[in-house]
């Protein structure tokens, strides 16, 4: 179980860049939920991920999984327990380090570290049926440099990679925004599956509204660093985008539909 | 001729010790590392006191890569925890070095005399010339330093070191900590130049205060001439051991060409500027010929696919 308690974080306090990216938040995730998020540019929806991660320390509040509190703990110490993917495809990779190498360095996600071998050979056995189940022909170059792949090929391996070791909590930052449609389709449906098989707990930031009322099983909508709207259940599976629109105008009074969000 | 030719091989192995500490931080990790001028000094200075205080040569030796390597722990320091960037970083301990190095030679100078060195305990062993010699140790030093680095860099940690210099927010977020991995880097990185400083303290008989100068650029010229020399044999050899087996090439040929120049008639003085000129034309290629593939692709009817 993830909770966040009153999580609060300010960029650039005290200077005229000053920016109020979380305002507040309270949120709790049951274990298995698959929670989207949405809300529109600059609403805190990375930074809330962020916060998750460990990326910048909190200004108050509180974040917990388990019952234990990591509100202090550093990012690579976080790490243990979570599998991230982010927008750019090229942030999940290591491109000048082989296809096997990325899934290795993965594989020992919180692990310590040793002079033990980078890999070894039944690894590459797993690695080898996981890549197969991609579909995407990645099992037969497992020695290719990753910085040769297409940018879905990638966030396809990123997602593998975040996904390697069960993390308690998988934070997917618009992990399928930088990708053309068909692609992005792809990676979805992938994301779907492996988060369907194994009930991992999920956050998945989105900004396409037919993803988010589509995908999961509870929805969240974000505006000016608060969450305005947690939804779950059958109400969610009934939600329309228009819904969402009109749910937006009522909390905020304002217009939540960029051009970018009504076209996706 | 040919003597100057096989001193210049002898040099280049020795100091691609050097190099391939360069290319740890330069092309692992993706940092101009510029304590190198100051470390490499330091290695020669440790070294040529110990020596002269009667020290076993091999243990002077294992001494200057200890100072090199702590010498990269303060970098690494003031990178890591206090964030400053790594070139300030690099320069701050390089300068900070120059007084060290002085405080340990108490001069400007230190000559071996006729102490003992690991060079002339296996000339005398083996009745070989002394160039021959430099060039047999040289090159055990260097195939041991290349097996141990290889072998570093498939483990888990080695690993994790290159991510580090390939893609910073994916290895963090997969817990490890890039201070700790560039700190090893560094303290790595700095040890090989202090070794290098060492041997090439023995094998020239002195230690000098500026002997380091400039070794941060003789470093890159010389992985640059060892990257094109790879992509010139057949096969392409961009493999991790072919790279650095390059990188020692490298500086093999560096020393060949300034020995061919010298015995040309060129100051030695300039050479730097030599050196200068090849890093940054190596440097400038790249740029100016994707410039030019970028405007020889453009056509006017749109249909270039190729």
């Amino acid at each position: 179980m993830l909770k966040l308690s009153h999580v609060k974080k300010t960029f650039n306090r005290g200077t005229v860049t000053e920016k109020r990216a979380l305002t507040g938040v309270d949120l709790t995730l049951a274990d298995g939920d698959f929670v989207t998020v949405i809300g529109g540019n600059g609403a805190g929806k990375s930074t809330l991920l962020n916060m998750i991660a460990g990326v910048y320390p909190l200004d108050s509040g509180t974040v917990e999984l388990d019952g234990e509190d990591i509100s202090r703990l550093s990012e690579p110490k976080r790490a243990k327990y979570l599998g991230r993917v982010f927008q750019d495809p090229m942030r999940g990779t290591a491109a000048d380090m082989q296809i096997e190498e990325n899934l290795a360095l993965a594989k020992r996600r919180g692990q310590r570290r040793t002079l033990r071998w980078g890999i070894t050979r039944a690894e590459r056995e797993e690695y080898a049926e996981l890549l197969k189940k991609l579909d995407l022909g990645l099992e037969t170059r497992m020695q290719a440099k990753v910085g040769l792949l297409s940018g879905g090929q990638r966030q396809a391996l990123t997602l593998l990679m975040a996904t390697l070791t069960n993390p308690r909590v998988l934070l997917l930052d618009e992990h399928t925004a930088a990708l053309d449609p068909k692609t992005a389709a792809k990676v979805l449906e992938l994301t779907e599956q492996i988060v369907g098989e194994r009930k991992l707990t999920t956050l998945m930031v989105t900004h396409n509204m037919n993803d988010a009322i589509r995908l999961g099983n509870r929805l969240i909508m974000m505006h000016e660093g608060r969450v305005i709207y947690d939804v779950a259940g059958d109400e969610k599976r009934a939600l329309t985008v228009p819904d969402l629109l009109q749910k937006f105008e009522e909390v905020s009074g304002g217009e939540l539909a960029n051009d970018r969000m009504l076209l996706s | 001729m040919s003597g100057a030719l096989l001193g210049a091989v002898s040099q280049g192995i020795l100091w691609g010790i050097m190099v391939l500490g360069v290319f740890i931080t330069y092309k692992l990790l993706d940092i101009a590392d510029l304590t190198v001028d100051g470390s490499f000094a330091l290695g020669g200075s440790v070294c040529a006191v110990l020596v002269v205080a009667g020290v076993d040569p091999l243990i002077a030796i294992v001494a200057a890569m200890l100072a090199g390597m702590l010498a990269g722990a303060v970098t690494g320091f003031l990178h890591t925890v206090f964030e400053i960037p790594a070139i300030l970083a690099g320069i701050l301990t390089q300068i900070a070095l120059w007084s060290v190095n002085l405080r340990i030679m108490g001069k400007s100078n230190t000559p071996l005399l006729q102490h003992d060195t690991i060079f002339s305990r296996m000339t005398e062993a083996t009745g070989l010339s002394i160039n021959a010699g430099s060039i047999i140790v040289g090159l055990i030093v260097a195939v041991l330093i290349i097996a141990l680095l290889y072998w570093f860099f498939g483990t888990e940690i080695g690993s994790a070191l290159r991510a580090t210099g390939n893609n910073e927010d994916m290895i963090r977020a997969l817990g490890v900590s890039t201070a700790k991995t560039k700190m090893i880097a560094l303290m790595l990185s700095n040890a090989l130049v202090g070794l290098s400083g060492g041997l090439i303290c023995q094998s020239q008989k002195y230690a000098d205060i500026g002997m380091g100068t400039g070794a941060i650029v003789i470093g890159l010229a010389a992985i640059v001439i060892g990257e094109v020399l790879g992509r010139l044999t057949p096969g392409k050899l961009t493999g991790f051991k072919s790279r650095l087996v390059s990188a020692v090439a490298g500086s093999v040929v560096y020393f060949l060409i300034r020995a061919i120049v010298l015995q040309m008639g060129m100051d030695a003085n300039d050479m730097k500027l030599l050196s200068a000129i090849i890093v940054a034309l190596a440097l400038c290629v790249p740029v100016v010929w994707e410039r030019f593939k970028l405007r020889a692709s453009y056509s006017k009817g749109g249909e270039a696919d190729a």
